[in-house]
């Protein structure tokens, strides 16, 4: 036999040892078994134990879950979220409502409303200065 | 094992059972899988104490990795096998890091012989060849000539071509042939 060479006679001779391997199996002690268990159920308790933290950390509302509870809820949420978007509505129109501010001033139709609250008081001027 | 020899469920379904807390999942699992996990361990390492950490810290591993184990990538069995051999490789460096004196001495044959079990004499004779080839040709003959695994499998395992698992087995058993040579007569063998 040379070192290149495996003659099928070598085969055979191997698979008798390779025979005699796989019947005497080494079998895994008792105590191995014990460990390897015991090493599962603790990863098993491990893992549940996990999600229930992550359920906790879950269960913390976030920013806008607090914003919302703050103001109320969901339909007081929606109130303020309508007149943010009547806000923005003002303000995209609000060249025009300058116009109608203008014209409205140059009408006349303010002085109706132009009151002398104190007419005595332009009196009482009147006579000091006259007497004066 | 009456739990193991009821079960017929593959392991990648025990798994997905196991992941989800199932106890009696673990228990099949576990009677199911760590002979073969310890036998190979013992196989690569030949010695018992050395063969039975290794077996646990590989099913420690699969038991950590089950919630995240991906069906169709690998059979649990094959992912085993690697995980086995790697640790093996491991165990075997340290023996090389540490002091002679202090290397685990291999399996003693004296009670089997004691008992007359030639055939226990055959097997350890392989084991002390197997100890004596390189790790990566050790690990293919092992899968291919005791586990039986096919050349395609074994090539998954060890992360290689099927070429290259031929080329290893090929060198491993003629290594082993020279080194059984001469125990060929003295182990009832008389074939060459």
């Amino acid at each position: 036999m040379t070192d290149q060479t495996q003659r099928p006679q070598d085969d055979d001779a191997l698979e008798a040892f390779f025979a005699a391997a796989k019947r005497t199996t080494p079998a895994p002690s008792d105590a191995l078994l014990a460990k390897v268990m015991a090493d599962a159920l603790a990863a098993q308790e491990a893992r549940q134990q996990a999600p229930a933290r992550q359920r906790q950390q879950a269960a913390r509302p976030g920013v806008l879950a607090q914003l919302r509870d703050a103001l109320g809820g969901w339909p007081a949420f929606g109130g303020l979220a309508a007149a943010g978007v009547m806000g923005l509505a003002v303000g995209l129109v609000a060249p025009l409502g300058q116009d109608g501010l203008a014209l409205f001033a140059q009408s006349g139709v303010g002085d109706a409303y132009l009151v002398d609250l104190m007419p005595e008081l332009d009196f009482d001027i009147a006579v000091e200065l006259n007497e004066g | 094992m009456p739990f193991d020899a009821h079960s017929d469920e593959a392991d990648h379904v025990l798994l997905r059972r196991f992941a989800t807390g199932d106890a009696v999942a673990a228990r099949i699992l576990t009677l199911r899988l760590t002979p073969m996990v310890f036998a190979h361990a013992f196989r690569l390492l030949g010695n018992r104490a050395e063969a039975e950490d290794v077996a646990q810290e590989a099913l420690l591993r699969l038991w950590r990795i089950a919630p995240d184990w991906r069906e169709g990538e690998a059979k649990v069995t094959t992912w085993l096998y690697r995980v086995t051999a790697n640790l093996a490789t491991d165990q075997l460096r340290k023996r090389r890091s540490v002091a002679l004196d202090t290397v685990p001495e291999p399996e003693d044959s004296a009670p089997s012989a004691a008992e007359g079990m030639q055939e226990v004499a055959r097997s350890e004779a392989l084991s002390a060849a197997l100890a004596d080839l390189p790790e990566r040709q050790r690990q293919a003959v092992v899968l291919r000539h005791i586990e039986g695994l096919g050349n395609p499998e074994i090539a998954g395992i060890m992360d290689i071509s099927a070429e290259a698992v031929e080329s290893l087995i090929a060198r491993g058993k003629r290594a082993l042939t020279q080194a059984l040579a001469g125990r060929r007569a003295d182990l009832g063998y008389y074939n060459d």
